[in-house]
């Protein structure tokens, strides 16, 4: 670790103290954790440690409005929609050509994102998609974020269901995820048909073939290998649609995956060693977040660009 | 509670999270991407044309360059042309004084040598005259003094022409 590395701008008693702190902190985790409770250590007060949490799927609701219920995890979406409203706002309430650190922060990560799309989709589509890919990109990388802030899962409700936490982070609540892989499966089919039509079910009808090797039958021509080629094209046509279908399913549940787990690693390491270790798997959970916000974002407009170039020129594009 | 219901799928809170993130885009979309990309391309074309101006100088400075090291070359050639001239009417002017001088110097001799002869001549006049007072006044002396004034003038007078007409041969 850092500390054992030179004195990082601070003198060496500074160190030697902030080690001590550190060290001391795992001890105390440790014996206060479950391991000390093992082994017969408790003398130490029993609001050192931690009770083992216990996951679950579905959101709790806080209240309900004309009974729609009104959940953790739809509030901590409506902050951080607030979070990144205001934001936004504030950086562009005066855009500057010479841009400010706010300004250039945000700018650097737009134009990340924006190069992306242009270098995956062109100059035109990449252009066209990247406030979708770009809000896809700060929707999830917020709502992990935000729930790594100290203090977000731990503040409790009453409600006539028990306690409950009253934030909830969003991703991991299957809807979220879910709510983006439709709108981006839907993106997907809605420009694939605006762009090429009726031409865009080509890709799933692959059945020509197999009808012609059909239709030589008839005629008296025999060809096995014509009859059996059409048919595994026409397979071909149904796995497209399947695999179309399956990135739903395999969106939702890798962000959904990564960001559960994420949280029930946090709660579990605090469960057994309260002290300083689960700040280092924080640190890597905002690694996560940036990740899987990147790859859900990297993957729509993938998946876009996939859709909006014809079959021809797809496989132009992949000789190329 | 349904299987999918534990799953924690839920309708409205599906439809909810659709319609926040649509919000979000459109917020967005409004707030952040527009007028940061249009400050971004505002700047790529001020860079763009910032550079195109930098190469449009820099093409100006090198004509203008070009320019400097013609007027020099023409000024160097025509410093050169004047400091020919002034050589050559340096030379000349050298010549010139030259040859008064020894046309000066040629006149002050010859008026000398004349001077030189007309004194010599007057020399010779004198001493003809001074000769013939002395021949006249011995012929006197020993012709006793029979010779009145007026002869003996005459006799001076002719031998003085004579003379004169013998140092003339």
């Amino acid at each position: 670790m850092a500390k054992k590395k030179g004195c990082l701008g601070c003198s060496l008693p500074v160190v030697i103290i902030v080690a001590l702190v550190v060290l001391t902190s795992v001890v105390l985790g440790i014996l206060a954790g479950p391991l000390g409770q093992k082994f017969g250590i408790t003398g130490l007060p029993h609001w050192m440690s931690l009770e083992l949490p216990e996951p679950k799927l579905p959101s709790d609701a806080i209240f309900h409005v004309f009974s729609v219920p009104v959940t953790n995890s739809m509030l901590a979406t409506w902050i951080t929609v607030i979070v990144l409203v205001l934001i936004a706002f504030f950086i562009t309430r005066k855009p500057k050509l010479v841009p400010g650190r706010a300004q250039s922060a945000a700018e650097s990560i737009l134009g990340y994102i924006y190069n992306l799309c242009v270098n995956t989709a062109g100059e035109k589509d990449g252009r066209k998609f990247f406030p979708l890919v770009a809000t896809i990109f700060l929707f999830v990388l917020f709502n992990a974020l935000l729930a790594l802030i100290p203090g977000f899962g731990s503040i409790h409700y009453h409600t006539h269901e028990g306690n409950v936490e009253l934030l909830r982070a969003a991703n991991t609540d299957l809807n979220t995820p879910l709510a983006l892989a439709l709108i981006t499966f839907f993106t997907v089919e809605f420009m694939g048909f605006k762009r090429l039509g009726l031409g865009y079910l080509k890709k799933f009808i692959t059945w020509g073939d197999f009808g012609r090797a059909i239709g030589k039958i008839f005629k008296g021509k025999f060809d096995v290998m014509a009859l059996l080629s059409g048919f595994i094209m026409g397979i071909v046509g149904l796995l497209e649609l399947v695999s179309e279908l399956i990135r739903i399913v395999s969106l939702t549940f890798r962000l959904f995956g990564n960001m559960l787990a994420g949280e029930i690693i946090l709660l579990v390491i605090a469960y057994v060693v309260p002290y300083f270790v689960p700040m280092v798997f924080y640190g890597l959970e905002s690694f996560f977040a940036v990740i899987q916000a990147l790859i859900f974002g990297i993957l729509t407009i993938v998946y876009i660009s996939l859709s909006v170039s014809s079959h021809s020129s797809e496989e132009h594009h992949k000789t190329a | 509670m349904n299987p999918i219901e534990r799953l924690g799928l839920n309708g409205p809170l599906l439809i909810s999270q659709v319609v926040s993130f649509l919000l979000l885009l459109l917020l967005l979309r409004l707030f952040a991407y527009k007028p940061i990309m249009k400050m971004m391309d505002a700047r790529a074309a001020k860079i763009r044309e910032s550079l195109e101006a930098g190469e449009h100088a820099k093409a100006e400075a090198a004509d203008a360059e070009k320019e400097v090291a013609k007027k020099i070359e023409e000024a160097s050639a025509s410093g050169q042309k004047i400091v020919d001239q002034a050589v050559k009417a340096a030379e000349d002017v050298r010549h010139r004084a030259e040859q008064d001088a020894r046309k000066q110097a040629d006149a002050m001799i010859e008026k000398a040598r004349v001077e030189i002869a007309h004194e010599k001549e007057e020399a010779v006049a004198d001493l003809r005259k001074e000769v013939a007072d002395l021949a006249v006044s011995v012929a006197g002396k020993t012709l006793g003094h029979s010779l009145d004034e007026a002869t003996q003038k005459q006799i001076i007078d002719e031998a003085l022409k004579e003379a004169a007409t013998l140092g003339k041969t």
